[in-house]
């Protein structure tokens, strides 16, 4: 690329401590030459944009390279779009940019990338504002990468915009960007064949906000006090791997009509009962793992420590794979809503269970009785750990032996046909 | 379970190092000894058995209230009318025990009744050759804001129609079709003073006229409609921006209010789903009947009814932005809010009803009488409540209702710490509409909770790869919902509605004078014919009318003569005064089929083309000589 060289832009910048100051009264008129300056980029060139607070921009040069002095601030002024991208492949960087408008009805964006900007690229930009940080309109083939993205924490949580909003792009590489505060982290509906890696979502209604969107890629992302870190809902060919959800609400992650999906490798911890005014709301226990409806998904390497429920199960979720996921510590392992029992080993592995209470006498790391977590008994144990000590009571015994002639205190679910004796390998919280 | 008492147990030594520290620890405590607490176990043993229900289908039935189980020979509290989706008929179930009562054929064509063969069907149904209907939304008219058991409205999605219910009889008396709009989704009445409209929402958008010289999006409109409950007549039509999902009236009579999800105008899923907040467009129908009565309005094409433009900028309608694809619009029973269900946003949109006024004469702006958004969970997509200030809401994506308090939401959103959510339950599967008894009255008694679930899946018997729905009952009379009650129903309600047994007064059998056989008896008369004594046949050129009483266990004629090619019409008035000796009419190999309940007279016209002997007989079980209820019709050779 070209650097184009503004020499009265380069004397600008040796000022830039006394042009902050008094940029107020003449920022309209920077942002106009500005303006004209981006205007009339050539495709090829390069631009920073100079130290100082400037109004918002709008870049229509195509192929150009557009990014900030360190001291360079975009303020919107509240109201619209802090910059705006309307062309093909332009790389927008290294900006700090705040108080863009509030309107959600005109989705308000920090940065908007409209539907002619394919192949933009917005890089380690720091925004913080009120309504959309960045907003994907129909963009194919868009990287946003290392941005750190901070809501505006004064409004209501309903009225503030996403941090990257994923409108029926493809192709998007959406990685190693923070977020928090915003309402929902990233939030992708009806885009497909999208990457979403190495983001970390803090403080937010919904981690990732899920909808009919197909064959995304979900890699390596950290959701933490959210109230659910990963909502997918109604669609298909996901790969969910090396994810984390920690200290989220309601669900660490959920999968409402998910299938022919692939979740890998999760680790999702400590999700607690939904509230609201700082109340638990009956009904909403925290699930680790909620799947709905969904079908034909493999479950392998999968985490889940010390949730209210570890899975919950229901909807016909059947013909799921599952083996080697572990379930330490929640005190509900399973909650297996169905009327048809579900076999949970692939191929003679199963799953690490804390609360498994079986032997392994040929010493094969496989427990030689199924792990049944519905089992009543199960249950009773963590409810009243001290039960514990009256493992080989003969009352105990008779309990279990009594639940299992009269089926009636025992509801259909899950069957560990081959519990692990010990977590997976490699397996790490 | 290991036998510990089993001699041949492998001796493991915990102090192996080989041993898995699973092993160490079950045979450390396998071995050590639990005398000490031994006691306790008879104490555990006997709560053991509520531990296992939380999460169990069949326990879910045991914990209710209990009295939804209404015995043999009890009746019911409620009567539930039920849409019946796309099978065109709305059903009549008792609550709370969910048992079917009784069918009404609307936009269907009813082998028993004969609903769609009769005369008197036809007549309803009217010039429109649709076999098919959509029903969704049952509304019965209310007088000040009660129900008063006269008429039950449903909309028929598929052909753009409404029909009207009478709840005297149980038979749709009429059908209307509305004009220049596709697809009437959203029903609703005016409440008070009384049920003077109708309103109804088109939901697609088409051009106007549609005939086909236009066919861009831009210059496609949809339309609010109201239509005149007596008349049935389309009183006037509303052209909206954006289009429209579902609508409820207020307490007063002012203000209607309903849901856009398509404010995009896109016709593709993804362009429906792109804006962040859609609206809710409320309409002023005083300022509506103004603008009708001083004539600005327009017509379109050979329509008569008056279209007022109630577009962006219109003084008749006002936009409110709400969340994401809203989808229910419910009216609170104290009159105070609409509330606006997200959908694709996890809030519900609280409309303060007495700001409306103020945003119609611009004293305050468009979201403005939003007066809280509560969180309520994924996929809000109905609300009904219980008259106690608590509002019941269904969450598609968490398969749950969550109960939660109309008064705290807003105190939250005021910015005080309160908790407006009181309880989430688990329903099975995917609920839509939800109903609580009374809701849309100023009666609403929080009793029962019906959810209508639009998967079963596993929780009946399968019965091949098409399940039934399931709608679920709740108790909401105390402090926690419970579930009590799966029921399966088939294709495919939307929506139901609770009454009090005592709001509806139906007759035990037809007045003979009823205005729902006017026509038969208009011809009988014309023919000199008397219908409640009379068996005759009158020839009308090639035109046969044939007049019968019907009688348990006899046909007034039991045989009667046509030629071959006569178009016959076959009156039959049922002369049993007793309630339930309904009569049928039954030709066989003519597809003739009708119900004559004790006092109606139904008729029936065909062509008789095939000479011969044709027998007929009594469908409808009616008496011990039932099967011997028969008749033959003669047919001579051209």
């Amino acid at each position: 690329m070209i650097i184009k060289k503004l020499r009265h832009f380069k004397t600008w910048q040796g000022f830039s401590f006394l042009m902050a100051a008094i940029c107020s009264f003449i920022s309209f008129n920077i942002n106009a030459a500005l303006q004209t300056n981006l205007d009339r980029l050539e495709p090829g060139e390069s631009f920073t944009l100079p130290a100082g607070t400037i109004s918002s921009l709008v870049l229509r040069v195509p192929n150009v390279a557009v990014s900030c002095h360190k001291n360079t601030v975009i303020d919107a002024e509240g109201h619209g779009h802090a910059v705006e991208i309307l062309a093909e492949e332009i790389i927008f960087s290294d900006c700090q940019i705040r108080n863009w408008g509030q309107d959600l009805n005109k989705l308000d964006a920090g940065i908007f990338v409209s539907r002619q900007a394919r192949g933009a690229v917005i890089k380690n930009n720091r925004l913080i504002g009120p309504a959309f940080g960045i907003w994907l309109d129909a963009t194919p083939d868009v990287i946003v990468r290392n941005n750190h993205i901070h809501g505006e924490a004064k409004l209501r949580s309903q009225d503030r915009g996403n941090g990257i909003h994923l409108f029926n792009t493809s192709g998007a590489l959406i990685e190693e960007n923070q977020i928090s505060e915003t309402r929902d982290g990233i939030y992708i509906e009806s885009a497909n064949n999208n990457t979403i890696r190495n983001n970390l979502m803090t403080s937010l209604r919904y981690g990732v906000h899920y909808m009919y969107s197909m064959d995304n890629l979900l890699e390596k992302n950290i959701t933490r006090g959210t109230r659910t870190g990963y909502a997918l809902m109604q669609s298909k060919r996901l790969k969910v791997i090396d994810n984390r959800s920690e200290e989220d609400e309601n669900y660490g992650i959920l999968m409402n009509f998910i299938t022919d999906s692939i979740l890998v490798n999760n680790v999702v911890e400590g999700v607690s009962q939904g509230q609201t005014a700082g109340k638990d709301i009956s009904g909403a226990e925290g699930k680790g793992l909620f799947v709905y409806n969904s079908l034909f998904n493999t479950f392998d390497g999968n985490y889940f420590i010390d949730n209210n429920i570890g899975i919950h199960l229901t909807a016909g979720s059947e013909d799921n794979k599952f083996k080697n996921n572990a379930f330490i510590n929640n005190a509900h392992q399973v909650k297996y809503v169905a009327n048809r029992i579900q076999e949970w080993s692939t191929d003679g592995v199963g799953n690490y269970w804390s609360d498994y209470l079986g032997w392994d006498m040929n010493d094969d790391a496989i427990g030689d009785v199924a792990y049944e977590p519905n089992d009543g008994i199960d249950r009773l144990l963590w409810k009243y750990p001290a039960a514990k000590l009256l493992i080989n009571s003969p009352s105990v015994i008779m309990l279990r032996w009594v639940q299992r002639q009269f089926p009636i205190l025992k509801s259909l679910g899950v069957k560990d046909s081959y519990p692990l004796m010990t977590l997976p390998a490699g397996l790490m919280p | 379970m290991i036998d510990k008492n089993d001699n041949n147990l492998p001796v493991i030594d915990t102090e192996d190092c080989h041993a898995s520290e699973h092993v160490k620890m079950s045979r450390r405590l396998f071995l050590g000894s639990s005398t000490a607490v031994v006691g306790a176990v008879g104490a555990l043993g006997a709560g053991i058995g509520s531990l296992f229900s939380s999460s169990t289908v069949a326990d879910s039935h045991k914990n209710g209230a209990g009295d939804h189980n209404i015995g043999p020979g009890d009746l019911d509290e409620y009567y539930g009318f039920w849409s019946g989706g796309h099978s065109g008929e709305v059903r009549i179930l008792g609550v709370p025990s969910m048992r079917e009562l009784m069918r009404i054929p609307v936009f269907n064509i009813d082998s028993a009744t004969g609903w769609g063969l009769t005369n008197e069907s036809k007549e309803v149904l009217g010039d429109y050759p649709y076999q098919n209907g959509d029903c969704h939304h049952p509304h019965i008219s209310l007088t000040d804001g009660h129900y008063d058991g006269k008429y039950l409205f449903i909309n028929d999605k598929a052909n753009t129609r409404v029909a009207r219910i009478r709840l005297d009889i149980m038979k749709t008396d009429r059908i209307t079709h509305v004009p220049n709009v596709q697809a009437i989704h959203g029903l609703r009445l005016q409440k008070v003073p009384y049920t003077k409209y109708v309103f109804c929402n088109a939901e697609f958008f088409i051009p106007q006229p549609n005939d086909g010289n236009e066919f861009s999006l831009e210059k496609s409109y949809t339309m609010f409609n109201a239509i005149d409950a007596e008349t049935m007549e389309v009183a006037w039509q509303v052209i909206v921006d954006g289009n429209l999902d579902n609508t409820d009236a207020d307490y007063t009579g002012k203000y209607v209010a309903a849901t856009c999800y398509n404010s995009e105008k896109a016709s593709d899923l993804a362009g429906t789903m792109r804006n962040d907040r859609d609206w809710v467009v409320v309409f002023s129908i005083e300022r509506i009947e103004a603008a009708v009565k001083a004539g600005s309005f327009k017509t379109i094409g050979d329509s008569k009814v008056p279209v007022v433009d109630g577009r962006k900028g219109s003084d008749l309608t006002r936009y409110i932005p709400v969340p994401k694809n809203p989808h229910g619009l419910n009216t609170s029973p104290d009159g105070k809010y609409f509330i606006a269900n997200g959908k694709l946003s996890p809030t519900c949109s609280i409309i303060a009803i007495d700001r409306l006024d103020d945003l119609f004469e611009n004293k305050i702006s468009e979201r403005d009488p939003i007066i809280a958004e509560p969180e309520l969970g994924l996929g809000p997509l109905h609300t009904t409540f219980d008259g106690r200030g608590n509002a019941y809401t269904t969450l598609f994506i968490d398969s749950q209702v969550v109960k939660w308090n109309i008064e705290d939401a807003i105190k939250h959103y005021q910015g005080e710490e309160v908790s407006y959510i009181r309880q989430k339950l688990d329903v099975h599967y995917q609920p839509g509409h939800n109903h609580a008894s009374l809701t849309e009255s100023r009666d609403a008694d929080g009793k029962w909770l019906v959810v209508l679930s639009k998967f079963s899946k596993d929780r009946f018997l399968p019965v091949g790869p098409l399940h039934p729905e399931n709608d679920q009952l709740i108790d909401i009379s105390g402090e926690e919902m419970k579930l009590v009650h799966d029921g399966p129903t088939y294709a495919e309600p939307h929506d139901c509605i609770l009454v009090r047994r005592d709001q509806i007064k139906t007759k035990k059998i037809w007045d003979p004078k009823d205005p729902f056989f006017a026509s038969a008896r208009k011809q009988a008369e014309k023919d000199g014919v008397d219908l409640e004594y009379d068996n005759t046949v009158i020839r009308d050129g090639n035109k046969v009318r044939v007049y019968m009483i019907s009688v348990a266990p006899v046909f007034g004629l039991n045989e009667f003569k046509v030629k071959q090619g006569d178009e016959v019409t076959v009156y039959v008035s049922n002369r049993d005064m007793v309630e339930d000796v309904t009569h049928g009419f039954c030709m066989v190999n003519h597809g003739v089929n009708m119900e004559i309940s004790p006092q109606q007279t139904s008729s029936i016209t065909f062509i008789a083309s095939k000479p011969g002997v044709h027998w007929y007989y009594c469908s409808w079980f009616c008496h011990a000589l039932h099967m011997e209820m028969t008749g033959r019709m003669i047919v001579e050779k051209a």
